[in-house]
């Protein structure tokens, strides 16, 4: 089945094995962060108190009302990025628009069975909606950006972007780079100076007037 | 670059802790000190002590919390506990925050009355005043301006130094705890805790700390300007407290707020003091009424996804300025409207500021005791233990507050 699926709707959706059991409710989802518009790699779902991860390659059917899982094999994916955990109502810098951003809501492209995050929405609509005001929140303005257009701007998101080749942070220009620099944190900004390659490192410019005193900070803690 | 170090590095970094310090004495919590110095003298000048101490430690908590994160309290609860808590959180200071808003602006008035100027000129100019300074400023220049206003407190200083008080009494006071047991010495315990503690603080100098662009190396100075910050404001703290306790409480004359305390000076202290005190509650009003509505500007933009600081233009941060300008004109509004229960809403906010403060303070030291968060930054267990012992006195007057009212 091909859709379009908020994280936030696929949250809590009941998950079910393929004899009809229930196993639980979806609490979370894991994601390959190597490719350009990452892949759900793993499940987390939770019955009670007990929280079982298990590969997505178990899931055999996802629809609007439950996951059907195949088969169970619990496993544990450490070191990936959770959406929920990490990304949910984490910081993203929106390359493109030039700003900081809170993430309100992750979009999911499924095709099959395969789900790819494809954009956040940072605008104030995943908010109303996820705090139970629907209709109100269905007149209100949506703003995506596309995953491939942002840099998390906080914790596991932006180690793990800066790590993998694919995030759109190793692929701007030195102008870019300052903008994003001068938005986040001056320690995250030197961490993005110290992994881009060092030629376009030095070629980013001094920020002007604003953003000067983050982009300075950034400069002296930065391996040179 | 080469790096500053000492006073010029200090003076850099300078802002947060005093801003957040001095704000705390607004006119609201003036008139508490007055009425702790006319009613009990000398006897509870300890509760300015201890709640000094509590300031230093929770807002010492709270710049770190911003400097290391780079978030301010909303945001951060947004991103540790979801959407719905950090909705009810902000709800709970934006009510609130408007509430105490009302009351500076209240004491503009007040203020200016003393001096003859109608409340339907003072309290619209002082409101495009406060408008103007952040909307058109750059950060620096906004606090450049908001520092020489907080100058202003020097006032009581010398306001106290000319009531000619017994310094002896004052340094007993000081450090012997005496407990009024009835209710309206609680309910004035209560309120200095509550007056200096506020929530509204506690989420200016994190989101300031972040505006400001600190970084952990500047937390060494940055714990100085807290430290500073939260001393002057208990040193002002004392000498209201020390002025009043000299003249109307050794002729026992009853005060209900600031500005009877300043019209009850002169014929005690001379019409020297009494201007001073009056001057003094202008400037800390003025003050308040501008970080006010910055702090709730600050609040909304960080758990709605709106971040934004004063370096950003209008067109850049419209929710940002229009929240800073909406505060001002709902606070103008009831202070201006006749007939407006204004009493009622001063008294309600400073019950809501008690009610929310806990929470606040429970959620902010697990923050600070968070590794994934802080990192080699987090507070360790002595901090820890002295946060709970505060926020544990915090709980229990606001508990015996409430037994007593209600019983």
């Amino acid at each position: 089945m091909d859709a379009t699926t908020r994280l936030t709707d696929l949250i809590g959706r009941p998950v079910t094995a393929a004899d009809g059991r229930r196993c639980g409710r979806v609490t979370d989802v894991a994601v390959d962060h190597a490719t350009r518009f990452p892949r759900v790699v793993a499940l987390a779902f939770r019955r009670r108190r007990r929280l079982t991860v298990v590969p997505w390659r178990c899931v055999e059917r996802v629809a609007p009302d439950q996951v059907v899982l195949g088969r169970a094999e619990p496993t544990s994916i450490a070191g990936g990025v959770y959406l929920a955990r990490d990304l949910l109502d984490a910081q993203v810098v929106d390359i493109a628009g030039r700003r900081l951003a809170r993430v309100g809501d992750i979009v999911l492209d499924q095709r099959g069975t395969e789900l790819r995050a494809v954009a956040v929405d940072v605008g104030l609509a995943p908010v109303v909606r996820r705090l139970g005001l629907r209709r109100v929140a269905a007149r209100l303005p949506s703003e995506m950006i596309a995953w491939d257009a942002l840099h998390c701007a906080t914790g596991r998101g932006h180690e793990l972007q800066l790590a993998s080749p694919a995030a759109a942070v190793h692929g701007l220009q030195p102008e870019q780079l300052a903008e994003v620099i001068s938005r986040l944190h001056p320690d995250r900004g030197a961490e993005i100076l110290a992994a881009v390659p060092a030629a376009r490192a030095r070629r980013v410019p001094r920020r002007r007037r604003r953003r000067r005193y983050s982009m300075m900070r950034a400069r002296r803690r930065a391996p040179s | 670059m080469r790096r500053r170090s000492g006073i010029a590095a200090l003076l850099v970094v300078a802002g947060p802790g005093l801003l957040a310090g001095l704000s705390d004495d607004d006119p609201a919590g003036i008139t508490t000190y007055s009425i702790l110095g006319a009613e009990h003298g000398y006897e509870l000048l300890w509760v300015l002590a201890l709640s000094t101490v509590a300031l230093i430690l929770f807002h010492e908590l709270g710049a770190r919390l911003g400097v290391v994160t780079g978030q301010g309290l909303a945001g951060l609860i947004r991103e540790r506990y979801g959407v719905r808590r950090a909705a009810a959180a902000l709800l709970a200071l934006v009510v609130a925050n408007v509430g105490t808003t009302c009351a500076e602006f209240a004491g503009v008035a007040a203020a200016l009355e003393l001096a003859g100027v109608t409340r339907y000129v003072s309290v619209p100019a002082a409101a495009v005043l406060v408008s103007a300074l952040v909307l058109g400023g750059r950060f620096h220049r906004v606090e450049h301006v908001l520092l020489v206003l907080a100058t202003a407190f020097a006032t009581y200083i010398a306001a106290g130094l000319l009531a000619r008080p017994d310094w002896g009494a004052a340094a007993q006071g000081l450090v012997v705890p005496s407990l009024p047991l009835d209710r309206d010495g609680l309910l004035l315990v209560t309120a200095t805790i509550g007056t200096t503690l506020a929530p509204w603080g506690l989420s200016f100098i994190q989101s300031y700390a972040v505006d400001k662009r600190l970084t952990p190396a500047d937390l060494r100075y940055e714990r100085i300007d807290v430290v500073s910050g939260a001393v002057m404001t208990g040193v002002i703290g004392v000498f209201v407290v020390v002025a009043c306790a000299a003249t109307l409480h050794a002729t026992g004359t009853s005060i209900d707020d600031a500005g009877d305390a300043a019209v009850a000076l002169e014929p005690l202290a001379g019409s020297g003091a009494s201007l001073l005190f009056g001057a003094g509650l202008l400037g800390a009003a003025l003050l308040a009424a501008s970080i006010l509505p910055l702090s709730t500007a600050y609040s909304v933009g960080e758990a709605l996804g709106f971040e934004a600081g004063l370096d950003d233009s209008f067109r850049e941060a419209r929710t940002f300025y229009c929240t800073y300008g909406a505060i001002v004109v709902i606070a103008v509004a009831v202070v201006l409207i006749p007939g407006a229960p204004l009493v009622p809403i001063l008294f309600l906010t400073q019950a809501l500021n008690a009610v929310l403060l806990p929470p606040l303070l429970v959620l902010v030291a697990r923050m600070a005791r968070d590794e994934q968060l802080m990192g080699h930054h987090r507070s360790g267990r002595l901090a820890a233990v002295a946060y709970a012992v505060t926020t544990g006195v915090v709980v229990a007057s606001v508990a015996a507050l409430g037994v007593l009212t209600v019983s």
